[in-house]
């Protein structure tokens, strides 16, 4: 294991600790991980980029297993984080977007990528006995977790539903009565990392000018996790369709016909597709 | 006095046009307050942890990747440029009032917007920054209006009429409409405690270089502004001017543009202003290296789809 954080020594006593010990996220979902001893450590699953904050008021040492799945940070107090990236936490009542952490002392964990991991949480207290020596920390005073980052599932897989049929893959992406359109859907978070050519077709100027003239305010390009205000538009219809087999992907429609393929790797090319679609 | 094309480089030189110019007649305010970490403490903005998963492009790539967007017409002030029906967007005006903190955010928002090929609207920087200080002209920083822009979004002058302190405005259609111009993800807060100030710096740049606009704070000048472009010291050199229409000699534009600056690499940063079009080149100015990183960032990556 390894040693994440510093040690801060306090004068307590057990008791006082057990009363008051580390708050952790409350879980959602609890199974019986293995049926029999030694007994698994509770898990709560986590998405990558979610943090799992651990809270208390006395110092602690939080180990993980040196997998790499977690980051371990120590914050200081307040902390804050949105609601959405703590889950197993209760939001402030009066600002549920965001989740505050009055503990003295706090942890977080941030899910880096999949996979899960196991941490140890020990009380990092100095407490001793009437000799005035140490009193060891023995095994009920470390708490233990099991984090389950991103698809990792410890239960067994469920039988596969039957495959739904495949999605029609002709006509127009946006719906038969839209108006001739199109959309690039991509990653924005990684868009610096594509070839030159469909960067420059996303973001350049000759692809844009061709839509100008040739869809006027009918085109988009996209982040994959665009949030729609009227979910019922041509763009939400689109971005809800499950063919997109990699990013990123280029939807064109008119009338009855439609297109929806991978975008072309120049600009060249996406103007040529479009053109195919949109006379 | 240099300026590149027609923008202004700020420097010490030409220190009137840009610490409390009057544009069109007017003195224009700034704005900027420092960060207030005890009340929002790192970790406090939404996406705070993108920061961490941004990986910054390596410095060498810088050069290639510039003149690669700028070959092909992606960088965000060439988008601006073209963004309101094939036109130029218009800059925000903050009027004389301490809002450029609201403002340069909104500037951000207008260039992604046009980016993701959403037709132009516009929006309206008073009404968030009056609701944020209760109607008073006080200074802010550039975060605290973005996290507002993202909770709430940012009307159009539909409904809150551009430069309007009216609490009139100030109802329940207003709010409807500004969550169709909601900012949804962003690279917000760098996550300071973490980072030394060289890596913010290839974070801010990498943010550029991938499309994303930038909202920068700036203590030295008191000004929050939406960072648009780097600005490679090479290219600015070949394009930069003395106030008689000369070409400056290496020596002159030296003492505005450090070249070995080495937080920077010897790049600047094109800003879109909150000054109106009128001051220096279509509200548009460049910061030498020596300015150019910010002490406040916030990168605004996606927006709400209006339609």
């Amino acid at each position: 294991m390894k040693l994440l954080i510093a040690i801060l020594t306090a004068a307590l006593t057990f008791g006082q600790l057990l009363a008051e010990g580390p708050r952790f996220p409350e879980i959602e979902q609890q199974v019986d991980v293995a049926p029999a001893p030694p007994v698994e450590p509770q898990y709560q699953r986590l998405n990558v980029g979610q943090y799992y904050v651990i809270a208390s008021d006395f110092p602690m040492l939080v180990l993980d297993d040196g997998s790499g799945i977690v980051s371990v940070s120590v914050r200081t107090s307040p902390f804050m984080l949105p609601s959405r990236l703590a889950p197993g936490w209760r939001p402030q009542p009066e600002d549920p977007e965001f989740t505050v952490w009055p503990d003295r002392h706090i942890v977080a964990l941030r899910a880096v990528r999949d996979g899960s991991t196991r941490i140890a949480v020990l009380p990092a207290v100095c407490v001793l006995d009437s000799d005035g020596s140490q009193k060891p920390i023995t095994r009920s005073d470390v708490q233990h977790r099991l984090l389950l980052v991103g698809a990792n599932d410890p239960d067994p897989p469920a039988p596969k539903p039957p495959s739904p049929p495949s999605p029609d893959l002709s006509g127009n992406p946006f719906g038969e009565g839209s108006p001739p359109s199109m959309m690039i859907v991509y990653e924005s978070e990684t868009v610096k990392d594509l070839p030159l050519g469909q960067y420059a077709t996303i973001h350049g100027r000759a692809f844009r000018a061709f839509l100008e003239q040739r869809l006027p305010k009918q085109y988009r390009m996209y982040d994959q996790h665009v949030v729609f205000r009227d979910t019922a538009s041509i763009w939400a219809k689109a971005m809800s369709r499950k063919d997109r087999k990699s990013l990123p992907w280029l939807y064109v429609g008119s009338g009855p016909s439609g297109l929806s393929i991978p975008l072309p790797e120049s600009h060249e090319k996406a103007i040529e597709a479009v053109s195919k679609v949109v006379k | 006095m240099i300026s590149i094309g027609r923008s202004l480089v700020l420097s010490e030189h030409n220190r009137s046009a840009w610490q409390d110019p009057a544009v069109n007649g007017s003195a224009v305010k700034r704005g900027l307050v420092p960060r207030n970490y005890a009340s929002h403490p790192a970790g406090s903005y939404e996406g705070a942890v993108r920061a961490v998963d941004l990986r910054p492009i390596p410095a060498a790539e810088w050069p290639d990747r510039l003149r690669d967007l700028r070959a092909s017409g992606a960088l965000l002030s060439q988008i601006r440029a073209a963004g309101k029906d094939g036109r130029m967007i218009p800059s925000t005006d903050q009027n004389g009032r301490g809002y450029c903190w609201y403002h340069s955010g909104v500037s951000c928002c207008l260039l992604v917007r046009a980016r993701d090929g959403q037709p132009f609207s516009d929006l309206s920087a008073y009404a968030g920054a009056c609701k944020i200080k209760g109607f008073r002209d006080e200074g802010g920083w550039g975060a605290q209006g973005v996290d507002f822009m993202r909770k709430y979004g940012t009307p159009t002058s539909q409904f809150w009429p551009q430069r309007s302190t009216s609490r009139a405005h100030d109802n329940e259609s207003t709010w409807a409409d500004a969550l169709k111009y909601r900012v949804d993800e962003g690279w917000i807060d760098l996550d300071s405690s973490q980072y030394n100030r060289n890596l913010a710096w290839s974070q801010v740049v990498t943010c550029l270089l991938s499309g994303h606009p930038v909202v920068c704070d700036y203590n030295w000048w008191g000004h929050s502004v939406c960072g648009m472009d780097l600005v490679d010291g090479q290219r600015a050199f070949a394009d930069s001017r003395l106030a008689n229409g000369k070409r400056p000699t290496a020596k002159e534009f030296e003492a505005v543009w450090d070249m070995s600056d080495h937080v920077t690499g010897g790049y600047g940063i094109r800003i879109w202003n909150s000054w109106g079009d009128s001051w220096s080149e279509n509200g548009e100015g460049v910061l030498p290296p020596s300015r150019s990183v910010p002490d406040g960032s916030v990168a605004i990556r996606t927006m709400v789809s209006a339609d």
